[in-house]
């Protein structure tokens, strides 16, 4: 809402006020800005003119050289304007003047002849081109009226006025007018305001004989108004109305729509007028449609119109749509002669219906979207009637149409001192917030010490409960003035055991070397393909989006892998040699198809790694600590090859007992293809909600030991497809108790050993907490892990 | 053989001066003190001495011996001090010469900043509520108050899975959550992702992150609400920060307001961050709306509370300078890096 101040001046007096002050205060009461536009700034130098001869410019014939009076001298100026004469008082920048568009005026030559300046344009002036009149499109701006020539534009008309920007919330469509600004201008300062004039029992009188009105619909049309102007006459409206309008936000078009739209921005009733003579018998029904009717808006736009649209229409067809946009078929033109203009109140969601089907939302259509109170109609018509007179637009008709038989009912609330207290914390006298009240225009009919009620004025939609008007006190309190406190009571913080472990998870990752990466929760559908799973029946149970910002952001993501090998990818692309990163996120299961249910959303660990030193190893060793450091125990790897996502030679489901937590492996070279991916990728994707259930966090002593250990050392031969578990498996089951630890420290193959065959070698450690462990005690169980391994494993000592 | 004894010493003297390694000490000691060395051979005549002079002799001799033994030992310490020092000599380095590479990871700079907000809620007295990011229109509008036709809820907006289900625009159906499982009091921040109709540009992205506050309990007021804000925004941007309450409007708050700090880069003063307002917009926050608490079941009559939220992405950026809200999510590392 662009509100001029000089027209707010008019409603309540402000000009004394600093407009930094001004825009300051209005913000602290609820009425935030969203800045204030000063079109005079450092525009000293744009000047009142008046030209005093023009003659064609001797070598160029789309230039006339100018002889302009400014004041403190008369200067040649060359311009190629066409709608300037002889007697003009316009607007010239002088040398040295800044225009709105960037431009700065140099002393020049045009074709040969000096040019001292330049005559201004209204977009030259800083007013966009969408408001200015379609007279002064393509020319310079010439000024109505007589001017002392010299004088600086923007102090002899209000074009210079400072114009304030209102952001107004959805709740209070009340402001989006002068009027309702201000009111809160007046309760901010607490000054009164100029009241419009409210006269609400009109009388018909002679407008019967002209027009005549029926409302079918009273449940969409609570109110309907009008009056007839005969005889009028069409002509661009004064300067100060076409200024006002254009400061803000409208384009001006003839004193009969410039007048209506002008009573918009003040009052906030939307007004159309009707040329009514093209209004078939002269009666005006206000119906609903009928369904596929077809009428032709003032945008010369046919549309198809339904049983839930409301229109305006003639005895014959429809002229209008209710509270959206007019007919073309009644619009004012040039000829027109005698006018119907419509002052009228319209259902909010019937509106907002029409407007959205329709696809067609207008200032009127907004307007009323948001509510509009009936009783504004009343003061919208006296102010029409008003300027029109004022303006001598034509013959005015004696009586005025108004149907309105549902008077809302009046609301009263009571607001109680003790809910001040416990909402606000602040302790205030019903007199105190009776003077409040007042100041914003509540009626407070009834004063205790400890409550006062409230009858709330009709323009205040937004008013319904207590907690409304606690509101209303707090802004006129001001919420600076409000005391800083802290909740009582004894809470205590902290982060539960799932938050606990998946901060353990994000620390050790973290230390370990990785990046941690963040990555939209909605991917392509074709991102499982990519990564070959589309025979997954899990994966491909997608939640899917009605409306997505395009395809690769459709569905919501199964699988954290797709986005991982994405920014692998492209920091492989970008020239990063190296990159181990992991993502904690949730994924989307769809329960059925098509969804009708949440998703189940858990959330997952997903690491990824290339680069030099990165391997299999290197990643299942990170894995693997970080399920010990979260107090996982008996984990193990188990190597499959049915996830085709990744190289079947080298991948590894990780378990806890037999709970799957799962999988390491190296990326398919048919996977890293698609991704374009030019490294070796190894990836691990962990179940997240599963390792919380499996994770320990508790710690108890053992005692550290007190006897020393025996080492023992076993190199054997043993065929290629032996695996290190399956030897572990058996030394660690032959070894028997004093057996602590066992691990593999060399693997051979090469000349001396046997084709299909590796040399590995194991390190034992044997040790009793009670005593120094003895030779036999130590050798019984070696013979017996090495017999075990040449039975069942057909191994050769080395 | 007195005589014989003091050449010895005195030779003994001369000769240890010239010992300047471990290895010429041990030879040193070998030659006069070892079991075939000088002494040994004098003290072989010792049987050949009158009875009277045999134990003055050998207490002589005794004294000879301790008077080596002392010089191989203060040679000793010399020695070892010089060699000592040789060896630090040899193994000079340049220290100038390139660190071994020992390398950490980097949180998401989303999360180092989130952490820090965490610590700051927990550390008075908050509980971090969490919720899935798939959430129903009823937790996410309907329960909040929110109007049937509010243009937040259309499908230029919001995005939906089907009539009853959407992305959350907001962490509140957490909010919700929370309140309809527990009873009063409450305390909680929610953080997390949230989800709206935006074409990804320098300053928007279809997906952001959220952090939400609510207390909910008996005297919870707008005085509270102000004090928690302006203690959140003193410990997050420093001591000086100062807080301004705007009023605004909300569909799940009343009253509620805006909250501006002054600006955490200039102070106050003006700068391009702060658009040379000397503020910055952060939050929006208000008293939980009666309606609010009904819908979930909590007498509003008996208990009262706020609530608040700001955005993580518009907060980490603001805090590290970052222009383009892109980067948050190519996750390059050399942007991960810095953080």
């Amino acid at each position: 809402m662009r509100v001029p101040v000089k027209w707010l001046n008019e409603h309540v007096e402000i000009d004394d006020i600093n407009i930094k002050h001004l825009e300051e205060k209005l913000i602290l009461s609820g009425s935030n800005t969203e800045g204030v536009k000063d079109f005079s700034k450092n525009n000293t130098k744009i000047v009142i003119g008046k030209v005093l001869e023009q003659t064609k410019h001797p070598d160029a014939d789309k230039l006339f050289v100018l002889q302009v009076d400014i004041g403190e001298e008369v200067t040649q100026i060359v311009t190629g304007a066409t709608n300037v004469n002889v007697g003009d008082f316009l607007p010239v920048a002088k040398v040295g003047a800044h225009l709105a568009n960037g431009i700065k005026i140099k002393r020049g030559k045009l074709r040969g002849e000096v040019s001292n300046g330049m005559l201004c344009s209204l977009d030259e002036i800083g007013f966009d081109k969408s408001v200015t009149p379609k007279m002064f499109d393509d020319g310079i701006y010439i000024l109505e009226g007589e001017y002392k020539v010299g004088t600086p534009l923007f102090k002899a008309v209000d074009l210079g006025d400072f114009v304030i920007e209102f952001e107004i919330t959805p709740n209070r469509p009340d402001c989006l007018s002068i009027e309702g600004m201000a009111r809160e201008t007046g309760a901010t300062f607490n000054r009164k305001r100029k009241q419009l004039n409210d006269k609400n029992d009109f009388k018909e009188n002679d407008i019967k004989k002209y027009i005549d009105i029926e409302v079918e619909d009273l449940d969409l049309c609570p109110r309907y108004a009008g009056f007839v102007i005969n005889n009028v006459n069409i002509e661009p409206s004064p300067q100060w109305m076409q200024i006002r309008l254009m400061q803000a936000g409208v384009r001006p078009i003839n004193n009969i729509v410039d007048v209506t739209n002008y009573v918009m921005l003040e009052v906030g009733q939307p007004i159309h007028p009707f040329d009514l003579d093209l209004v078939d018998d002269k009666k005006i029904i206000v119906r609903r449609a009928l369904d596929g009717e077809k009428m032709t808006t003032l945008d010369s736009v046919e549309r198809t119109l339904k049983n839930d649209d409301l229109v305006i229409a003639s005895a014959k067809k429809s002229i209008g749509i209710a509270g959206v946009m007019g007919g073309e078929n009644t619009e004012i033109t040039e000829n027109t002669k005698n006018i119907f203009v419509e002052v009228a109140n319209f259902n909010k969601t019937a509106i907002r219906m029409t407007s959205k089907h329709l696809g067609l939302r207008t200032e009127a259509s907004a307007r009323f979207e948001k509510g509009i109170d009936s009783d504004r109609v009343g003061k919208a018509v006296n102010r029409l009637i008003e300027l029109y007179s004022e303006m001598n637009i034509g013959e005015l008709v004696d009586g005025v149409i108004d149907i309105y038989p549902n008077l809302p009912d009046k609301k009263n609330i009571n607001l109680r001192t003790s809910e001040i207290k416990r909402i606000l914390g602040i302790e205030l006298s019903t007199d105190n917030m009776k003077e409040m009240l007042e100041r914003l225009e509540f009626k407070v009919v009834e004063l205790n010490e400890d409550d006062l009620t409230v009858e709330v004025q009709s323009f205040r939609l937004d008013i319904c409960e207590e907690i409304d008007l606690v509101e209303e006190i707090a802004r006129m309190y001001g919420y600076d003035n409000i005391p800083t406190t802290l909740p009582g009571g004894v809470q205590y913080g902290e982060f539960n055991y799932r938050q606990k472990i998946e901060n353990k998870v994000k620390k050790l990752l973290v230390a370990k070397g990785l990046y941690e990466i963040s990555t939209y929760s909605f991917v392509s559908p074709t991102a499982v393909e990519k990564i070959n799973r589309s025979e997954d029946e899990i994966l491909n149970k997608f939640v899917r989006l009605i409306n997505p910002l395009g395809e690769e952001y459709s569905v919501m993501r199964t699988t954290l892998l797709p986005n991982m090998l994405e920014v692998l990818t492209r920091n492989n692309n970008n020239g990063n040699d190296k990159m181990l990163s992991f993502e904690l996120g949730n994924t989307f299961i769809a329960k059925s198809i098509p969804v009708t249910d949440l998703p189940i959303e858990k959330k997952s660990i997903c690491i990824g790694a290339y680069g030099e030193g990165v391997d299999f190893f290197s990643v299942k060793g990170i894995v693997e600590l970080l399920l010990k450091h979260l107090g996982i125990v008996n984990i193990k790897f188990e190597k499959t090859n049915d996830i085709l996502t990744y190289h079947p030679g080298r991948l590894t489901k990780v378990y806890t007992d037999d709970i799957l937590l799962g999988v390491v492996g190296e990326i398919h070279p048919n996977v890293l293809e698609n991704y374009g991916m030019g490294s070796r990728v190894v990836a691990a994707e962990l179940d997240f909600e599963k390792i919380v259930e499996d994770a320990n966090l508790t710690k108890l002593y053992n005692p550290v030991p007190k006897y020393p250990s025996i080492e023992r050392d076993i190199a054997i031969l043993v065929k290629e497809e032996v695996t290190n578990a399956e030897i572990i498996d058996i030394i660690s089951a032959s070894g028997g108790n004093n057996l602590v630890d066992v691990k593999l420290f060399d693997i051979y193959r090469g000349a001396q050993i046997k084709s299909n065959h590796k040399s590995v070698a194991y390190n034992m450690i044997f040790r009793a907490d009670d005593r120094t462990l003895t030779y036999e005690e130590v050798q019984k169980p070696y013979d017996k892990i090495l017999r075990n391994l040449e039975e069942k494993l057909d191994a050769i000592r080395r | 053989m007195r005589d014989k004894l003091q050449a010895i010493l005195k030779s003994a003297e001369e000769e240890i001066k010239i010992v300047t390694s471990s290895e010429q000490l041990d030879e040193f000691r070998v030659k006069y003190l070892g079991k075939k060395g000088v002494l040994k051979e004098i003290l072989k005549g010792m049987g050949k001495l009158s009875n009277e002079e045999r134990p003055l002799i050998g207490k002589f001799a005794n004294e000879t011996r301790e008077n080596i033994e002392k010089h191989i030992e203060s040679m000793k310490e010399r020695i070892k001090s010089i060699e000592l020092e040789n060896q630090l000599l040899k193994e000079d380095i340049d220290v100038t010469l390139p660190s071994s590479e020992i390398n950490i990871g980097h949180k998401h700079p989303l999360n180092v900043i989130l952490d820090e907000i965490k610590d700051i809620f927990i550390g008075m007295g908050y509980k971090v509520a969490e919720g899935p990011e798939v959430d129903t229109v009823y937790n996410n509008f309907d329960a909040l108050n929110s109007p049937k036709d509010h243009p937040s809820r259309s499908l230029s907006d919001t995005f939906y899975i089907n009539e009853e289900l959407l992305l959350r625009t907001q962490t509140s159906p957490v909010q919700v959550r929370t309140m309809k499982a527990n009873n009063p009091p409450i305390k909680i921040i929610s953080p997390g992702r949230c989800f709206r109709y935006d074409e990804l540009d320098a300053t928007h992205s279809p997906m952001f992150h959220q952090i939400e506050g609510l207390v909910v309990d008996e005297d919870v007021t707008m005085a509270d609400l102000k004090g928690t804000l302006d203690l959140f925004a003193k410990r997050l941007f420093g001591e000086n920060t100062k807080t301004k309450f705007r009023p605004h409007y909300f569909p799940f708050t009343e009253p509620s307001a805006e909250v501006d700090v002054s600006c955490f880069k200039c102070g106050g003063e003006g700068c391009k961050f702060c658009s040379n307002t000397g503020w910055i917009e952060i939050l929006g926050c208000g008293m939980v709306h009666p309606n609010v608490l009904e819908e979930c079941d909590i007498d509003s009559k008996k208990y009262s509370g706020f609530a608040f939220g700001m955005g993580l992405d518009r907060i980490t950026m603001l805090k590290y300078e970052i222009d383009d809200i892109r980067l948050l999510f190519e996750n390059d590392i050399r942007f991960i890096k810095q953080f």
